[in-house]
């Protein structure tokens, strides 16, 4: 019987994991984290990005695989590996369809991810809950799952790899060997010391959306001994968050939708982008990258009472005030440039009929920076701040693979005993950009074949 | 335990909770109280118990919850609302002084049951010979050779007469807590959905794709669902085989006991078996259960709740057994003692979640009216 370790605990790891069992494989998962803090990003996601050509039981229409490749290629700014993308897409809804073989429920798009509903099939419960039913299937199989086993290092010679050194709960470091190893330990956004490295010292201001875990330990130990690297250290899925929200895991709650209904202010009180561009599912993605590049790495949205209930609801409280003043001090901004800002804004705004359903013909006039749409003046007491702060959700340097899922050395040979799968290598497809939910369906589908390929090797 | 400082702690966590779940909505199909919160955008004491009475504690929230504890938002919605429902059957309770019992079941339960039982075994001697306690009787109205026919009725019809009253009163509390009216109450439409969703048990379901709750663990199964429909159904056909037992008496002039072929019979013993059986499954699942999405400090109120419910039936079946032999007194005492203290803590025992879950239902069926 083959033995196989999968590295990591995540969706990824697990649709390997499970897809090798299938084969009639012996797995063992090494998870870092404890059960309770199992499953990596995973925990977090709501939905996968999935092509459709018809109706499925909470997939309204259809999405075709043109259009989600065009999708794909906008975020990306036509930077991809087609035959990597192509496939991915092309599989997303064989993964869809087989994880409800398994008994994975999907639901209808929540309230106010209407635009979702036709594109990502929402997991019931979140992330979470596709996980432990990933986990029941995995443990019903046979998988034997470690938690709390760290692989520190991954050694290779001659494209193979021989052993991995992975330390215990007690701490001991302890040699493990299998005939095969999946990588799926995702990239390495929790390691602060590194985003820096990458991102210069302004990174220790980031906050990270999500698990503590991934340090990127193995893909740095692949990347060290001559793996080829896919992605830039710096590219990554970064939104904007709430200042407030905890230094790791605050998942989903942190997220402001309130930008497109105000304007937002940097440190010195004045705008820096365009807030009404675009709806902001399609625009929130690159605000964590403005954020980032303002000083302190903070920004502002102020709001006024008109647009209060327009948004879904923060998590944290904001800062109120009846006057713009007031509402500067508290925000710790200097009161004279942001009244001079509101009120230019204010100037420059031409009256149109609002409406947030569509790009509407509210707008400014005359600025620097003008907002396109939704502009309306901020005149109606109270005020409302919150701070933005940029939320890193994951990196995507990686290893490069094939469409095999087998991981490849810079020398352009492929390794004999080593795939991999999960945000390790979504570089291979997004090199910049983001498109909701794909995460998980390049984690997926990638996780599916090198199950199977490690399975058959 | 149950003081209102207690209770505002409680209220503060509970609207925090809310708060961070509003902004979530990962689990908005998993049960009616999430798609309700989006109706929201700050929770008031009012809206915060009907949340938690709608919440039938399935615990799918907790197991599908990125924020359960070890994180540092600590979200356990199940145990939160579970604590606030108890808080508010103390509010509503009628007479208000008596909602205490609900903090002190376990122990005062027992000592109800003894109290009934001793007084069934008192009045039964005084009213009938010394020696009829340990005399094997047969024949129709040999239970009224025990209790006479009188105190058995006078006393009944007193306890069902009080719980009536405290239901209405609570059930009204609940009702308009919220600023919702009782005359709305008059719309059949709400009482269609709310019944067919007691009936059935729909929300145990857990949610459209009906895969089942969390019960255990972080598997879904319809264990609790069963077993609860053991309990429910048996005590309706409980309550079928008293119905039927008064008409015969009072109106075809057939005095009990019953053939063991009678309708009577037939409806009580099944449900009996039903309840028992129900209350050794819900029991062993609450044993069982993941401890953390559990409030230990209720347990004690569980689980006096359901022992008092077996103890109930476990003792009208042995009655039924040997109602021809010289135990049938003693036994008639005693269960009879179970049925009464059933019944008098009844609107302060866990029994009431009947009461404000149907209201919430209610409520919950005027929300998907109005969306």
């Amino acid at each position: 019987m083959k033995k196989i370790i999968v590295i990591g605990g995540g969706n990824a790891a697990l649709c390997a994991a499970i897809t090798a069992a299938q084969h009639g494989a012996k797995v063992i998962i090494l998870e870092s984290a404890p059960k309770e803090l199992r499953g990596g990003n995973s925990q977090h996601t709501r939905n996968m990005r999935t092509y459709h050509p018809k109706p499925t039981k909470t997939l309204v229409e259809n999405y075709p695989f043109e259009e989600y490749y065009e999708d794909l290629l906008k975020v990306t700014k036509g930077e991809t590996n087609e035959e990597l993308a192509t496939l991915a897409i092309k599989s997303s809804v064989d993964l869809y369809y087989w994880m409800e073989s398994l008994g994975i429920n999907f639901q209808p798009s929540l309230k106010g991810t209407l635009s979702l509903s036709r594109t990502n099939a929402f997991f019931l419960g979140g992330g979470k809950t596709l996980v432990n039913r990933e986990y029941q299937i995995a443990e019903d199989l046979g998988v034997e799952v470690l938690y709390e086993h760290e692989v520190l290092n991954i050694k290779l010679s001659n494209n193979e790899v021989s052993y991995l050194e992975v330390k215990l709960p007690n701490s001991n470091i302890e040699i493990f060997k299998a005939d095969v190893y999946i990588a799926a330990s995702g990239g390495f956004e929790s390691n602060r010391e590194w985003l820096k490295e990458a991102w210069g010292e302004h990174a220790k201001n980031f906050l990270i959306r999500g698990t503590k875990f991934n340090q990127g330990k193995v893909l740095k130990s692949l990347l060290e001994q001559g793996v080829q690297k896919v992605g830039k250290e710096e590219q990554g899925h970064a939104v904007a968050v709430d200042g407030r929200a905890p230094l790791y895991d605050g998942g989903i709650v942190t997220r402001l939708d309130c930008v497109p209904f105000g304007i937002v202010l940097n440190e010195e009180g004045k705008r820096f982008y365009n807030e009404g561009e675009d709806f902001w599912p399609k625009r929130y993605a690159i605000w964590g990258r403005l954020v980032a590049s303002q000083p302190n790495q903070v920004g502002h949205v102020i709001i006024d009472s008109k647009s209060f209930d327009l948004f879904m609801p923060s998590v944290f409280e904001p800062t109120k005030a009846d006057t713009l003043e007031e509402l500067a001090q508290k925000l710790g901004l200097p009161i004279e440039q942001v009244i001079k800002t509101i009120d230019e804004f204010n100037g420059a705004v031409v009256d149109g009929e609002f409406d947030l359903t569509k790009l509407d013909n509210c707008k400014t006039e005359g600025l620097d920076i003008n907002k396109t749409h939704w502009a309306r003046r901020i005149d109606t007491p109270p005020y409302y701040g919150y701070t933005l702060r940029p939320g890193v959700t994951f990196t995507y340097l990686g290893v490069k693979i094939d469409k095999n899922a087998r991981v490849y050395m810079e020398d352009g040979k492929p390794m004999t005993n080593l795939f991999a799968t999960g945000e390790m290598v979504a570089g291979n497809i997004l090199s910049q950009g983001y498109l909701a939910g794909i995460g998980m369906t390049i984690g997926g589908v990638f996780g599916r074949i090198a199950g199977e390929g490690a399975a058959n090797v | 335990m149950f003081n209102k400082e207690d209770n505002l702690l409680r209220l503060k966590d509970a609207s925090r909770a809310m708060e961070i779940c509003n902004a979530c909505r990962y689990c908005e199909t998993l049960c009616p109280v999430f798609p309700q919160i989006t109706q929201f955008r700050t929770f008031d004491e009012a809206t915060l118990n009907y949340l938690s009475n709608l919440c039938h504690n399935c615990k799918g929230c907790y197991h599908s919850c990125q924020y359960a504890p070890p994180h540092e938002f600590n979200l356990n919605i199940p145990k939160t609302f579970s604590e606030l429902r108890v808080d508010s059957y103390i509010k509503y309770a009628f007479p208000n002084i008596l909602g205490k019992l609900f903090a002190k079941n376990g122990t005062v339960v027992s000592i109800i049951i003894a109290l009934c039982i001793a007084l069934l075994f008192i009045a039964g001697s005084y009213f009938n010979s010394a020696d009829s306690l340990f005399t094997a009787y047969d024949g129709k109205g040999s239970f009224f050779k025990v209790i006479p026919y009188e105190v058995m009725t006078l006393v009944s019809a007193l306890i069902f007469l009080h719980v009536i009253i405290a239901f209405i009163v609570g059930f009204r509390r609940f009702w308009t807590e919220n600023g919702d009216k009782m005359s709305e109450l008059t719309d059949l439409s709400l009482w269609k959905y709310a019944m067919g969703a007691v009936a059935t048990l729909k929300h145990l379901d857990g949610g459209d794709n009906g895969h089942g709750c969390n019960h255990m663990d972080d598997r879904f199964t319809h264990s609790r669902k069963w077993y609860h429909h053991a309990v429910m159904y048996g005590f309706i056909l409980t309550l079928i085989s008293t119905t039927l037992a008064a008409i015969y008496h009072h109106f075809l002039g057939l005095q009990a006991p019953y053939d063991f072929d009678s309708l009577v019979v037939i409806t009580g013993a099944l449900g009996g078996i039903l309840m028992v059986i129900g209350c050794v499954g819900l029991t062993y699942i609450k044993i069982k259960a993941d401890p953390i999405p559990i409030s230990q400090k209720l347990l004690g109120m569980d689980y006096s709740f359901i022992a008092i419910l077996a103890l109930v039936n476990i003792t009208g079946l042995l009655l039924l057994v040997f109602r021809d032999g010289i135990y049938m007194p003693s036994l008639l005492c005693i269960h009879l003692g179970f049925v009464l203290a059933f019944f008098l803590i009844m609107p302060y025992s866990k029994f009431v979640h009947l009461l404000y879950r149907l209201g919430a239902l209610l409520k919950y069926a005027k929300y998907v009216k109005n969306n």
